[in-house]
């Protein structure tokens, strides 16, 4: 719909009003922007700010939303905690925002042997009441606190997880409650915990990037919380770091749930701001999971044995769990710290290597400011990421008096040498999805025949774009 | 337009873009990560839109000083967003879990000043608060020359030994505050801590014409009364030539220690509860009595998250309770904040669930028949909430100082 006036978003509003009551609607013009604005920092366009937010509680009023949507052909965009690091969230154009806020219902059936939550669930209250009962939830992302299940279902991302030790959280849905673009509502799955063989369509919209349907109910097995125990290695030079990951593989080693590294300065700056001796050169961190202690401490030493092949300084199991919890903090606080010092803002990359080449990946993560044009004139870069996923994030900091434009183009190139390093190593993201700004990416690497694909099944579901239209065409 | 007038419009408006400025800063070095909001009592209580919650009240700020909105179309809107926060803290100690924090109450209460310097703000109820706080020194319409009215009563009950600052010179300055000299509850809070500096025989006095510390103007966006009023306490209080000064409140406490000038830092300013843990390790208050119901303590905000006082009422309440208190699921800096601070006395904030009453089933739930707190505002809501909440007889809020002073009082009976 083209030249939406005051007029038309006022009746827009009378008839969310209508669907979800006068208290959850809202055209307050600043509630429209936090509902559009994301983690990076250029300025909105007028252009792309929502007409209105609304507030389902159920699906049957999101149904009732994307109708209308669809009679009046203005974008539903799906809104959880807006955490999301690819630029999945931020609308291209102005639409009405569905923000899954209300929808918090969780539901344990311990007697089925799975759960059931609302797709505005917080993964950490859920993980948090999971716990209580003894289970353990297979998300780990760093806004873990604050992010939703929706959003966490919608992308398939577990985080820091390591994908070989337990999968995605794809891995464990059983089921999914989707409102679909034409406002159908459909439930896939199972209610079993043997998922459908051959075609099953939970599939379909467990890791679809949030434009085919919207999650409405998630169903997921429930684990038995596991036993942990942890363990850290410091090397002398990333080069051998990376050899030890390597080498744990190839030894056969059982995959930690976790295994994060940080170089030498993020290692000296994190360790220094957790109250912590520095460790003296790169580190990297494990935690192994099984169902008893003796298990969980076997394979940190099984890991160790392996690391310690490669030239590490020292190796050695962290036994005292606040210990570890320090450590852990101390990896995650680098670049809040950073940013919140001097107002720049931390620009990270997600560079995935195969196995085989691990040690030239690190290195060229090392270096992946070489050749840049802007991002080579940032003083300040670090290189820290999820080493057992093989997963790197080289990060900088782009400074706050730049233009939109330049800190536009920085983010751009970043992306672009990150996609250049990703078609290298044949791999793709696997923490932020696959479309919003990696388009171009995706084309470059399963080719416009896959793109023709996913963009065929798009319009087969949504033939008028009404469900968070840009994130398939790319928009920046 | 006199020469004058274009002078102090000038500097009018130069000021409020150093606010301006000073806001767009600080939101600059927010991430936009919302996970402030995860802790903030205002989202809790509300409905939820962004809005509500730390990070979007900066956003909120931010394009409106962007987009030239902060005195639009869209102002009314914008001030009850601002207006809205409890200035609890809570947002900031998040933040700062992993880094220095942005300092996000910092940047609400200068758009609070920012609204004031553009005539948009305070909301419309708090008008008449500062009213008389320019006119009568308390935000409550109440005579000056009442303000002692609750002393000159207790002293018919009780022989006391305070001296009258500053006709009389006294070591420790006790600074009473708006609420418990005008509260006839609260005033209960006062009289107890009068109680137990007369049982330490503590050389104490009162000022003769105290006034409100600016607290309730700064956190409604006054920030020139504020200044008239932190100025003339100062004068007061180096007058007086005191070494210490006790608050009741934590509001007042937390303004002369982070909010007054420097030079105060000469003087040391304790809340009674660290001044009597002190006096209770030191023996110079000994407990005769010990309380036998179960006690829970409610962290004030202005005590514990803006100044780290958690443990002296803690040490108090140890002391003088049979049983060791409990604490409530959520405390220390994790506290659920009563909804009262921030201004937001004076006006109805939204709340689809009282946060006052949250807290009086947070308490219960864990068994306590006792809410201690060591705040008036605190008290007063807190103690609203239990009639609200249909719990009258099942739990009593009672003052810190109140607790101590039982325990610390010769029994008629032995």
């Amino acid at each position: 719909m083209k030249g939406v006036g005051d007029a038309d978003i006022s009746k827009m509003t009378a008839v969310l009003e209508g669907i979800a009551g006068k208290d959850f609607v809202s055209a307050n013009f600043f509630e429209r922007i936090k509902n559009t604005v994301d983690v990076y920092p250029f300025e909105l366009r007028k252009d792309q700010i929502c007409y209105a937010v609304i507030m389902p509680s159920s699906k049957e009023e999101i149904r009732e939303v994307i109708l209308y949507a669809n009679e009046i052909k203005v974008p539903v965009f799906i809104r959880g905690s807006g955490t999301h690091l690819g630029g999945n969230y931020r609308p291209h154009v102005s639409g009405i925002v569905i923000n899954t806020h209300r929808m918090t219902k969780l539901e344990v059936s311990e007697e089925y042997g799975f759960f059931e939550c609302e797709p505005g669930c917080v993964a950490g209250h859920v993980r948090d009441a999971l716990l209580e009962l003894g289970y353990f939830l297979p998300e780990a992302p760093g806004s873990i606190q604050v992010a939703s299940m929706g959003g966490l279902i919608s992308g398939n991302t577990s985080g820091h997880i390591v994908d070989p030790s337990i999968g995605k959280p794809g891995d464990y849905v059983l089921a999914v409650e989707v409102v679909l673009p034409n406002g159908e509502i459909i439930e896939t799955g199972t209610k079993g915990l043997r998922r459908p063989a051959g075609t099953d369509l939970t599939k379909l919209f467990v890791g679809s990037d949030g434009f085919l349907g919207v999650i409405t109910k998630i169903r997921m097995r429930l684990l038995k919380a596991p036993v942990r125990a942890h363990g850290l290695a410091v090397y002398s030079d990333l080069s051998s770091l990376a050899r030890g990951v390597q080498r744990m593989y190839q030894d056969g080693c059982p995959p930690p749930l976790f295994m994060e590294f940080l170089d030498g300065p993020s290692a000296e700056i994190g360790f220094g701001l957790k109250g912590l001796e520095p460790p003296g050169g790169p580190v990297v961190m494990f935690e192994s999971i099984s169902s008893s202690e003796k298990g969980a401490s076997g394979k940190v030493k099984q890991i160790m044995r392996s690391l310690k092949k490669e030239k590490a300084i020292e190796v050695y199991p962290v036994e005292d769990i606040d210990k570890w919890r320090r450590l852990w903090a101390a990896r995650s606080v680098i670049g809040s710290n950073l940013m919140q010092q001097e107002g720049n803002l931390i620009s990270t990359a997600e560079v995935v290597s195969n196995l085989k080449d691990l040690v030239e990946c690190m290195d060229d993560c090392q270096n992946f400011s070489r050749g840049l044009p802007l991002t080579s004139q940032l003083d300040m870069s670090f290189l820290f990421g999820h080493i057992g996923a093989l997963t790197f994030h080289p990060a900088s900091f782009i400074p706050r008096n730049w233009t939109d434009d330049l800190k536009r183009k920085v983010i751009d190139e970043r992306f672009q040498r990150e996609g250049e390093l990703n078609l290298k190593y044949g791999t793709c993201g696997g923490e932020w999805g696959q479309f919003g700004r990696r388009k171009d990416f995706f084309i470059k690497r399963y080719g416009e025949a896959s793109y023709e694909i996913v963009k065929g099944l798009k319009k087969t579901m949504d033939p008028n774009n009404i469900l968070n239209p840009g994130i398939l065409e790319g928009y920046r | 337009m006199s020469e004058n007038h274009s002078v102090r419009k000038n500097s009018e408006d130069q000021y409020a873009h150093e606010l301006e400025d000073k806001i767009v800063d600080i939101v600059r070095r927010c991430r936009n990560c919302n996970y402030c909001s995860m802790v903030c009592p205002l989202f809790e209580s509300t409905r939820g839109f962004q809005v509500q919650s730390p990070s979007g009240i900066l956003q909120a700020l931010s394009y409106a000083i962007k987009l030239g909105e902060v005195d639009g179309g869209m102002q009314t809107d914008l001030r009850d967003i601002v207006y809205a926060c409890t200035t609890c803290g809570s947002c900031v100690l998040k933040c700062k879990s992993s880094g220095p924090g942005v300092p996000l109450v910092d940047a609400i209460e200068a758009g609070r000043e920012l609204l004031v310097e553009r005539m948009v703000g305070p909301m419309p109820e708090q008008i008449e608060a500062l009213e008389s706080l320019e006119q009568e020194g308390n935000p409550y319409g109440e005579p000056a020359s009442t303000r002692l009215n609750w002393l000159r009563e207790f002293e018919k009950k009780q022989k006391l030994t305070y001296k009258s600052i500053p006709a009389q010179k006294a070591e420790i300055l006790l600074y009473v505050g708006c609420t418990p000299s005008y509260n006839e509850r609260i005033s209960e809070t006062a009289i107890a801590v009068m109680k137990l500096l007369e049982a330490m025989g503590a050389d104490y006095g009162i000022l003769r014409d105290e006034q409100c510390c600016g607290c309730t103007a700064k956190r409604m966006g006054e920030e020139g009364l504020f200044e008239e009023l932190s100025n003339k306490n100062f004068e007061a209080f180096r007058d007086s030539g005191v070494q210490r000064i006790i608050t009741i409140s934590p509001h007042c406490y937390n303004t002369f220690v982070n909010e007054y000038q420097e030079d105060m830092k000469e003087i040391t300013i304790q809340h009674y509860t660290q001044f009597f843990a002190e006096a209770l390790a030191q023996k110079s208050l000994i407990p005769k009595h010990k309380i036998k119901n179960t006690v829970t303590y409610h962290d004030p905000c202005y005590l514990g998250k803006k100044n780290q006082v958690y443990e002296p009422p803690r040490q108090i309440l140890n002391s003088i309770t049979e049983k060791s208190p409990v604490e409530m699921a959520r405390h220390h800096d994790d506290s659920l904040c009563c909804g009262g601070g921030g201004g937001r006395m004076w006006f109805e904030p939204e709340e689809t669930e009282r946060l006052s009453e949250t807290r009086i089933n947070q308490a219960l739930a864990v068994g306590a028949n006792i809410i201690a707190t060591a705040c008036p505002w605190c008290h007063i809501q807190l103690e609203d909430a239990v009639k609200t909440s249909g719990n009258e007889g099942k739990v009593e809020v009672i003052d810190v100082a109140e607790l101590l002073a039982e325990a610390v009082a010769e029994r008629e009976d032995g």
